[in-house]
């Protein structure tokens, strides 16, 4: 190989060896942060609920889970996901909605236990319904998805060392749409917050 | 960009190219399932057409090494942390980095924007609507600059 090649060789094999290397190598966090979001608490009770065979496809080797709990005489179904092991799995929630023939009526941020998370209000064949999302990496809750982007891409670089990844939360009310809808989710939001791990 | 004819091997490019594609294939899946990426695949194969039009009529065709290096740590970047967008980008630089006038390279790269799925969210975060339709459409107005260029 001439001289003239050899730099240009060097960059792609260095490149080809990063890309495959990298990845493969051992991440720190957490294994299932999905085993800290509390399942029992004041006027909080809940049972898992068993994921469809098109749901485990969509999490694609990703950690998910549904859970339907009960707190303030209502019922709640929870979906979180935990995309350490597929990121990809863990997007902007409004597509799945879209995906599944709603339409985005309102759209908005709320507060939540020091954070933030956003707030859909959809319609369907003329049925209406309602949804909360944040995503939670241990710090405080966050609803920009550029921010979840950010965050899970720095953590692969950096192998686990920046920070635990963050977690997708989406929070629907079973039954009839609540009145006051806003206070009602961020209270049942607020307790379901994983407990922090003890350092 | 410094165009170099000489001094950078072909093979550096097509190595490049050939990891660009492999790395991308997951926008298949965008084009086939999601609604709001229907004209993703067709706005992807008139720019793919608009480029190779574009270079093959403007020869000779340069060897933008600080386009082609730039392009390989998008996807290193892209592919160590996870971000498809960067692979995106790589892909939009190298292709249009074939054709021989510096507009006409801004103009193809930008209008790759068109067959990316970020597309779709940008329009739906911005008005509501993933605005599918002007996907092609933006494809040839980039070509049509490209081409004044």
């Amino acid at each position: 190989m001439n001289s003239r090649n050899l730099p240009f060789a060097l960059l792609l094999v260095a490149a080809i060896a990063l890309s495959m290397i990298w990845p493969r190598l051992p991440m720190s966090g957490d294994p299932d942060p999905l085993a800290r979001i509390p399942r029992e608490g004041y006027d909080l009770k809940s049972k898992d609920v068993d994921l469809s065979a098109l749901e485990l496809k969509w999490l694609g080797g990703a950690s998910g889970l549904k859970r339907i709990f009960s707190h303030s005489n209502r019922l709640w179904l929870l979906a979180v996901t935990d995309g350490t092991k597929n990121r990809q799995a863990v997007h902007d929630p409004t597509y799945c909605f879209l995906g599944e023939g709603w339409k985005i009526t309102e759209k908005s941020q709320i507060p939540l236990a020091g954070g933030s998370a956003t707030l859909i209000t959809m319609s369907r064949n003329g049925e209406s319904s309602q949804a909360l999302y944040w995503f939670y990496d241990g710090d405080t809750p966050f609803a920009s998805v550029p921010e979840f982007w950010i965050k899970s891409t720095v953590r692969r670089i950096s192998r686990g060392l920046s920070g635990p990844e963050p977690l997708l939360f989406i929070l629907r009310p079973v039954g009839t749409p609540l009145e006051n809808w806003t206070s009602a989710a961020s209270e049942a939001a607020t307790l379901l917050l994983p407990v922090p791990v003890k350092k | 960009m410094k165009n170099t004819p000489s001094s950078t091997p072909w093979w550096f490019f097509g190595c490049t190219l050939a990891m660009a594609t492999i790395l991308n294939v997951g926008l298949l899946t965008p084009w086939a399932r999601d609604p709001s990426n229907r004209f993703g695949g067709m706005s992807f194969a008139l720019w793919l057409a608009g480029c190779a039009f574009i270079a093959w009529s403007s020869r000779p065709i340069p060897a933008r090494t600080g386009t082609w290096i730039a392009s390989l740590s998008f996807l290193v970047l892209g592919e160590l942390g996870t971000l498809q967008v960067l692979k995106h980008a790589a892909l939009a630089l190298l292709v249009p980095s074939l054709c021989r006038k510096p507009l006409s390279v801004a103009c193809m790269a930008l209008a790759a924007a068109s067959w990316t799925p970020a597309w779709g969210w940008i329009f739906q975060q911005a008005f509501g609507t993933p605005l599918d339709f002007v996907r092609p459409l933006f494809v040839l107005a980039c070509f049509a600059a490209a081409r004044l260029a």
